[in-house]
């Protein structure tokens, strides 16, 4: 205890505290303070203590202030209101004190329940709305409801000028709803029927326009025959205008009856009929569990606002088990699951168990946060409990997994990007791909977005799925693409209005649209973002211009992608970004797209500065870094810098395997990718190897029914296909085939590719029917699940194509290609450089097969296709240029087969080193063409082997 | 009931008059009829609604007052008179609340059905009581000012009549004593 004298000194110095703004509040007690560290001490811990809600708060919501309700101005017994004689108080509630009244007539006399409404500084304005609401209450007629009798304003008095409000209702003798139920032991079918008729009488009010907005159970009372009655029907709107009924404020709550009040009661939204499909839900909730959905006992209003518009009940199942405390009259009772199924007439876990499913179901969608996610009426709630009762399928069951995942983003709502990051890790989820993950939990942690955004997003999303629930679609299967194509539709309808969050979510759609090979749309989706994004951050367009340039790049539109991320590098640099890793994606896709080109050393240069860009970022470390190397290493290797690239991938190795031991599936995945860079190169033997010893730590680490250990297993099938071990590698299909079905089912995107790749094996083993099986089959998965139009479709054909040149009879062949070349222009169109490879193969296909003057044209379009896609002069197209030149020797056009064979032999071996098949090939047709020129000089130049290869 | 209405309205009128014997002498009137409404409450019925709170404090200004005789200023002082019965109400049936529980028996109290009151809160009140001991050793006002406000619900206007101080000082009074209040409260409750 202080001294009397320090004692003032603090309060005198507390109240003075009060008056600084809050912000300058440390620096001015320090001030006043500074020689006195316990007055500052004791200062503070006043001040904090003012700052919060503390026991005595509680204490005064909790106990004392229920006990001072309806306070001032009360009347006494006797007293004569309206027409109507006071007989006693018999309740007090938020709104003012509810007494017994009679009127006494000729030879009867009337009992009704008055309520006198608390007066307070809205009743001015209350007068109006009063006498027009009682109008419309008064048309309220239904067994169901008690009826509204009358209504008016006491006769002006001391302190009541206006006189106070009041309504007469019908005086209803009867016992709340749930310890009706609980008292007759009522089991759960009863329950239900008497809840229906419930919701018959709110449903008839509805219809009239009258809310009650305070449904709960002491406002549905059960008379002695068992017939349920409403009161207090629209008495809340009837006293909005009253001061109490703020949100938000201490009164505010209490007066709503916290356990049982929508959020948007609280919250201070709109109320709707929606608002009373909550309450309803709530009273069934008890009615079914003998919980209220929140106990809020003993909370602040902060609180209390939280877990209302927040926070997601148990389900009503899960609660008969463990009911723990409840509390009953403010009062905490212990209850049992005994308790709680002795009074439905059931054993516990029969109770559970009926609850659980339909009913869990229907309770919580009727308590959906979002009033649009609710039953549409009460008619609606009390015909899908009648449904559950016939046992029929409930309506509800179609939200509830859309509803689930809205509630998920709306715990998350650190903003529209975190919401963003469900919505695309979900919809990657459906589509069996993680890679946005890295860029998305980026932007999360970039957002500033308010949670307006969130709920924004969270409304679409789960929308989206709502949709894509195959119960709600009533039997159809919406494909991923209806879904993003909806979710498109929305983006576009719904959020004109809001450009930051309609650019964010456009940038999630458009990159699901890419990563499911679905260009146009990405295409248009990430354009249109980027244009919204010029208003934004240079952060956020440069993430824009990134998407845009991955677009370009998987298109094959290398000029715009480099332009886009050109733009994109210039602006994070210009800006000073200091997201070190949104510039090293930009500088690894820029990367990639020169690799496509086989611009390798552009390639390997941008990889460099992104690894550098990794390495400085504040914290550096795990998988992008390894990435990088992995990519570095790779653009080395195809520059043919292989001493380079071997040191980068040890370097890869190293990394990992101190980061994590050489048993760290880092490690499996730098090996396998080591392993795929040597197919690549076709150094079979060092790419069996490096997969092994791959596979030997994804089969410990993931057993061998995991995606990753299939696609090692299949990079193995073709090292060992290739190192002369065919069978080998076709016993290596099975085994991955037999493990895909195991995890994806029959039909899957990863079946198609195996199956794709195997009859591939197959034509090479000479297994006509199985390759033709094989291809057959990956392509009709592959329509069916990417749709008609995909670039793996294409590839099909090409491949089907390919394989019944190489197994089939001549007819088979060329019905196979006007198939595949029909659908690949429908695809990509008839100009488009994506054809360059089909043409190509039938073009050799042709040649090989003596069909020179049927080659000629399809070699030519084939490097006019390759040209347009790599650019002229590029190796791609080279390998057309090399079979265009052979058949013109053929043709015995010697000088145009001279050009175009010396134009691409040196680019060839470049690209390919010398002894690569493909260089042979056009060495060979250089000896040909000197041969069948009559120039044997020339030939012997080119005819291995060769000490003096000036053409080299 | 002991009190006649006219006796406590006349007592209420001389206390507003400023005579001090008076408010003494309405204190057990109010008590009692506060204890009476509570035992009625608990045998009686409650047919129309159910009540989630309770005005006791005001059924009790009902029964004891002639709303007609009462000067202005009377139900202020009886609210005055009122918030002292009801921290002794509330304060021993926690008590007995307490003692009961550990004495493992269940309090058969009259206030049970109609103050209610859980554990935790019991524990709360009986710190608040003691902690209020002590606030009104340091200083007699600001004890008022909370009695009054925490225990009868008054307003600032009111108690600053009551005390015939200006509101700003009840504001500021209550300012400190509510901060203090939970400050030691809480550092009670945590000792505990």
């Amino acid at each position: 205890m202080l001294e009397v004298k320090e004692e003032s000194r603090i309060v005198a110095l507390f109240t003075e505290a009060l008056e600084v703004p809050a912000r300058e509040r440390s620096a001015w007690i320090e001030r006043r303070c500074e020689d006195d560290p316990a007055l500052r001490d004791e200062l503070d811990s006043l001040l904090t203590a003012f700052e919060r809600p503390g026991p005595l708060d509680d204490l005064e919501r909790d106990v004392v202030g229920p006990l001072h309700e309806g306070l001032p101005g009360v009347p006494s017994a006797g007293e004569r209101v309206g027409p109507y004689r006071l007989v006693r108080a018999v309740g007090s509630g938020g709104m003012g004190t509810v007494y017994l009244a009679e009127r006494d007539e000729a030879d009867f006399s009337q009992r009704v329940a008055l309520k006198l409404v608390r007066p307070g500084p809205g009743a001015a304005s209350l007068r109006d709305r009063f006498l027009g609401e009682r109008r419309i209450l008064a048309t309220l007629e239904h067994p169901g409801i008690a009826r509204f009798i009358d209504g008016g304003f006491t006769s002006p008095r001391l302190g009541e000028p206006e006189g106070q409000p009041y309504i007469v209702m019908e005086y209803v003798e009867g016992e709340p709803i749930t310890a009706f139920a609980d008292r007759r032991r009522l089991p759960v079918a009863e329950r239900l029927r008497l809840f229906r008729r419930v919701c018959g009488a709110v449903h008839h009010a509805h219809r009239h326009l009258v809310v009650h907005r305070d449904l709960k159970p002491s406002n549905i009372l059960v008379t002695a025959d068992g017939v349920p009655k409403l009161v207090d029907f629209g008495v809340a709107k009837l006293m909005a205008g009253h001061a109490d009924v703020a949100p938000l404020t201490r009164t505010g709550i209490r007066v709503l009856t916290p356990e049982y009040a929508a959020p948007e009661l609280v919250c201070g939204d709109g109320v709707t009929t929606a608002t009373d499909v909550y309450g309803l839900g709530a009273v069934l909730y008890e009615l079914l569990s003998g919980c209220r959905p929140f106990e809020l006992a003993a909370r602040t209003a902060v609180d209390v606002e939280r877990v209302i518009c927040h926070t997601e009940p148990r389900r009503p199942s899960a609660v008969v088990l463990d009911p723990g405390t409840v509390m009953r009259s403010g009062e905490p009772v212990p209850r049992t699951s005994a308790d709680v199924a002795r009074d439905r007439s059931e054993a516990p876990d029969r109770l559970r168990r009926r609850l659980a499913g339909d009913l869990d179901v229907i309770v919580m969608r009727a308590l959906a946060k979002e009033p649009s996610r609710r039953y549409a009426s009460a008619a609606a709630l009390s015909d899908d409990v009648g449904r559950h009762l016939a046992g029929l399928p409930v309506e509800a069951r179609g939200d509830s997994r859309a509803y689930r995942f809205g509630r998920l983003v709306r715990r998350n709502r650190t903003g529209v990007a975190a919401a963003a990051l469900v919505g695309a890790s979900l919809v990657a989820g459906l589509i069996g791909t993680a890679s946005q993950a890295a860029r998305a939990d980026r932007a999360a942690e970039t957002a500033r977005a308010e949670a307006a955004k969130a709920n924004q997003v969270s409304a679409l999303v789960v929308g989206l799925f709502e949709q894509a629930d195959p119960e709600a679609a009533m039997g159809d299967t919406l494909t991923v693409f209806d879904l993003l194509d909806e979710g498109t539709r929305r983006v576009e309808a719904d959020l004109a209005d809001a450009p930051e969050v309609q650019a964010s979510l456009l940038g999630v759609l458009g990159r699901s649209y890419l990563s499911m090979g679905s260009y146009e749309p990405a295409r248009r989706l990430l354009t249109r973002a980027d244009e919204l994004q010029r208003e934004g951050s240079a952060e956020d367009r440069v993430v824009a211009l990134l998407d845009l340039g991955r677009v370009y790049r998987e298109t094959s539109e290398y000029e715009a992608a480099d332009s886009a991320l050109g733009f994109a590098l210039d602006l994070a640099e210009r800006s000073a970004l200091d997201d070190g890793e949104v510039v090293a994606d930009v500088l690894e896709t820029l990367a990639a797209a020169h690799g496509d080109r086989g611009d390798w050393r552009a390639a390997e240069g941008y990889y460099e500065r992104a690894l550098a860009a990794r390495l400085a970022s504040p914290d550096p470390g795990g998988a992008p870094i390894t990435a990088a190397l992995v990519g570095l290493a790779d653009a080395a290797a195809d520059r043919g810098d292989t001493h380079r690239a071997d040191s980068l991938y040890a370097e890869a190795l190293a990394a990992a395997r101190s980061a994590h031991g050489s048993e760290h599936p880092e490690v499996g995945a730098i090996l396998y990718h080591v392993g795929r860079n040597r197919l690549r190169r076709t150094d079979w033997r060092g790419a069996a190897d490096r997969l092994e010893e791959a596979l030997a730590i994804f089969r410990r680490v993931y057993g061998e029914d995991h995606r990753t250990t299939a696609n090692t297993l299949i990079g193995l099938a073709v090292a060992r296909q290739q190192t002369g071990a065919p069978a080998a590698a076709d016993s290596l299909y099975d085994a991955v085939l037999a493990s895909q079905r195991r995890l994806y089912g029959g039909d899957h995107v990863a079946v198609a590719h195996t199956l794709h790749n195997r009859a591939l094996l197959a034509a090479e083993l000479g297994r006509r029917e199985d390759a033709i099986a094989f291809v057959s089959e990956s392509l009709a998965m592959r329509e069916r699940l990417l749709g008609p139009d995909h670039p793996f479709v294409m590839a099909s054909h090409r491949v089907r194509s390919l394989v019944v040149q190489q197994v089939g009879t001549s007819g088979e062949a060329d019905r196979a290609f006007a198939i595949a070349l029909r659908e690949s222009e429908r695809i990509m169109g008839p100009d488009s450089g994506g054809l360059g490879a089909l043409l190509y193969d039938r073009g050799r296909y042709l040649f090989e097969g003596g069909r020179t003057v049927e080659a000629e044209p399809v070699l030519r379009r084939a490097v006019a296709h390759l040209e347009v896609r790599f650019g002229a002069g590029h190796h791609q197209a080279a390998l057309a240029e090399t079979e265009l030149g052979r058949t013109l020797v053929a043709l015995g056009r010697f000088e145009e087969a001279e050009r175009l064979l010396r134009a691409a032999h040196p680019r060839l071996v470049a690209a390919f080193g010398a002894d690569d098949e493909i260089t042979v090939r056009a060495t060979q047709g250089l000896e040909e063409l000197y041969d069948a020129w009559g120039r044997p000089a020339k030939a012997e130049r080119h005819r291995p082997p060769t000490e003096d290869d000036t053409d080299r | 009931m002991g009190a006649s209405d006219e006796g406590l309205t006349e007592l209420l009128n001389a206390t507003a008059a400023g005579d001090a014997d008076a408010f003494d002498r309405a204190f057990p009137l109010v008590y009692d009829a506060l204890r009476a409404v509570a035992h009625q409450r608990l045998r009686g019925e409650l047919p129309h609604h159910t009540l989630s709170t309770t005005a006791l404090v005001h059924e009790a200004y009902l029964k004891l007052v002639d709303l007609d005789r009462i000067q202005y200023g009377g139900r202020a002082h009886f609210f005055a008179v009122a918030a002292q019965a009801m921290r002794n109400i509330l304060v021993s049936h926690a008590r007995q609340r307490n003692a009961a529980k550990r004495g493992g028996g269940k309090p058969d109290l009259p206030l049970d059905e109609v103050v209610v009151i859980g554990d935790e809160q019991s524990d709360d009140l009986i710190a608040l009581d003691d902690a209020l001991t002590r606030l009104e050793a340091m200083d007699t006002r600001r004890h008022r000012v909370v009695e009054l406000r925490f225990f009868a619900g008054m307003t600032t206007e009111e108690i600053a009549e009551v005390l015939d101080v200006s509101p700003a000082t009840v504001k500021r009074d209550w300012n400190f004593a509510r901060a203090w209040l939970n400050r030691e409260l809480t550092r009670d409750l945590l000792e505990e």
